[in-house]
C-alpha cells in the first residue's frame, strides 16, 4: 500500500471505524484513540496491509482489540469511564440512545456481530473472517443478539391500552 | 418488538451513524500520524538494538567468565584419588615448542598423584615430548627444563618414570594450602592426625647425617614436609621442601647432579 492509498484509507474510513468501534465499546473518545492507534500501526505495517483483502477490516480489527485491551486495563484500574462526546457530533436520537443501551447489555461478541452486520454492512462471511469464527457462529450470534435486543427494546415501547 | 421493527430501528441508527462518521474529525493530521509512526518505529528499532547489544555482551561475559573459571582448576591436594586434569594454559617459554602445553602452570597444586600434568609414574618419554626433560640423562635426579625449574619443581626419571616431585619454593602448595615457608606447627594444625612424624632418609650426601625427622602423609603415595632442623620437629621449624614420593618410600632426594 503506497502513501496515496493509505491517505485515502485514513481520510475515508477513520470516522466510519470510530463510530463502529464506539458502538461496540460504548465510548466514542476511547474509540477515537484506539482507531488512531490502529492507523498508526497500520502505517508501520503497510506491507502486511497489502496482503489483506480489506485494509479497513485490518484497522477495525486492530482498533477493536485495542479497545478491549484498554477496557480491561481501565476495569483493573477502576478509572472513571469517559463517555464525553466531541462538540462536532450532534446529540443522538432517542431511538439510538435506546438501541445503544440495549446493545450495551448484550455480550461483547453478539454486540460486535450486530455492529459489523448492520452498521458496517458486512456479509456474514467477512464477519466470520474478521472475528475469527465460523459463519454458523456468526449467524448464531446475530440471531441471539436480535432476540436480546427485541426483548430489551420491547420493554421500552409504550404499553397499548386495551379497548373496552 | 417485531423483527421488522428491530431491523428498521437498526437501519435508522445505521444511517445516523453514517452521518455522524462524516463529522468525526481525526485528532491527528496525516503527516503527524506518519511522523509519529516513524518515530515509534525508530524507537523500537533502537530499543531492539540495545536489547540485542546487551544480550551479546551478556553472552560474551558468560563465555569469558567460563573460560577464566576453567583456567584455574582446583584439585584435591591430599585426597587419595584426586582428579588429574590437563594443565591450564600458559604461554610456553622460548625453549619450549609453541604447540606443547605446559606441564605445570602457576596455580597448580600438589596432589597425592602429582601436579598438573606431571604425575608420578609418568614415562620419561612423555616428559621429553613435552619439553621438560632432556632426551638423555646420566643421573638419577635430572634437572628439568627451565619451565619446571622456574616453577620450583624438581623431578626424577632415573627409572624411566617420574619417581618423585619436589617442591622447594612457595610457588605451589597442596590444596589444603601448605607451602614452603610455613612452619611445621602450621602443617600440623592444618592436617592434624593425617600427618605423622617419620624419619626419612636423605638420598644423597648430607654431611651431618642422612636421616631427618619430617611430617609425613602416607596414602598410596607419600608426601614429606621437611625442614632444615636436625633435631626433633619443633612447631617453629620452617618447611623447606614438600616431596611427593612413589608408594611408601621415605627416601628424599636433596641434591641434583
Amino acid at each position: 500500500m503506497d502513501e496515496a492509498e493509505f491517505d485515502a484509507l485514513y481520510s475515508t474510513s477513520f470516522g466510519r471505524i470510530v463510530v463502529q468501534i464506539a458502538a461496540m465499546t460504548g465510548s466514542r473518545e476511547e474509540a477515537k484513540d484506539c482507531v488512531q492507534e490502529a492507523f498508526l500501526r497500520a502505517w508501520n505495517a503497510r506491507d502486511r496491509l497489502n496482503r489483506e483483502l480489506s485494509p479497513e477490516s485490518w484497522v477495525r480489527k486492530t482498533a477493536y482489540r485495542l479497545a478491549v485491551t484498554s477496557w480491561r486495563r481501565r476495569r483493573m484500574d477502576r478509572r472513571a469511564d469517559d463517555r464525553s462526546l466531541t462538540t462536532t457530533v450532534p446529540q443522538p436520537s432517542p431511538d439510538r440512545v435506546a438501541l445503544e443501551a440495549a446493545l450495551a447489555a448484550l455480550p461483547a461478541d453478539q454486540r460486535r456481530a450486530i455492529v459489523l452486520f448492520h452498521f458496517a454492512d458486512m456479509p456474514v462471511r467477512d464477519i466470520a473472517r474478521e472475528t475469527g469464527v465460523s459463519e454458523g457462529t456468526v449467524k448464531s450470534r446475530l440471531s441471539r443478539a436480535r432476540a436480546g435486543l427485541s426483548a430489551r427494546l420491547s420493554d421500552r415501547l409504550p404499553q397499548e391500552t386495551p379497548h373496552v | 418488538m417485531s423483527d421488522q421493527q428491530l431491523i428498521d430501528l437498526l437501519d435508522s441508527v445505521s444511517l445516523e451513524l453514517d452521518r455522524e462518521a462524516e463529522l468525526v474529525v481525526a485528532p491527528t493530521s496525516l503527516s503527524a500520524l506518519r511522523s509519529a509512526a516513524s518515530t515509534r518505529r525508530r524507537r523500537r528499532l533502537l530499543f531492539g538494538l540495545v536489547v540485542l547489544l546487551v544480550l551479546i555482551l551478556s553472552v560474551v561475559l558468560v563465555i569469558t567468565q567460563g573460560a577464566a573459571h576453567q583456567s584455574s582448576p582446583t584439585w584435591a591436594a591430599t585426597s587419595s584419588s584426586p582428579p588429574v586434569e590437563t594443565a591450564p594454559t600458559r604461554s610456553p617459554s622460548a625453549a619450549e615448542s609453541s604447540t606443547v602445553r605446559p606441564v605445570v602452570s602457576t596455580g597448580d597444586v600438589l596432589t597425592m598423584l602429582g601436579m598438573g600434568d606431571l604425575t608420578l609414574g609418568m614415562p620419561r618419554t612423555a616428559l621429553v615430548a613435552r619439553g621438560v626433560m632432556a632426551p638423555v640423562g646420566g643421573c638419577d635426579v635430572t634437572n628439568p627444563a627451565p619451565s619446571l625449574a622456574s616453577e620450583g619443581i624438581l623431578i626424577s626419571s632415573g627409572s624411566e618414570t617420574v619417581d618423585f616431585i619436589v617442591v622447594h619454593t612457595p610457588q605451589h602448595s597442596t590444596q589444603s594450602g601448605v607451602r614452603v615457608g610455613m612452619t611445621m606447627g602450621q602443617v600440623k594444625q592444618i592436617y592434624g592426625d593425617k600427618v605423622t612424624v617419620r624419619t626419612v632418609t636423605l638420598e644423597i650426601g648430607d654431611p651431618q647425617g642422612n636421616t631427618r625427622q619430617a611430617y609425613v602423609i602416607a596414602s598410596g603415595n607419600t608426601v614429606v614436609f621437611m625442614s632444615e632442623s636436625r633435631g626433633p620437629i619443633a612447631a617453629s621449624d620452617v618447611v623447606t621442601s614438600i616431596t611427593l614420593l612413589r608408594g611408601s618410600s621415605l627416601s628424599v632426594p636433596v641434591e641434583i647432579c
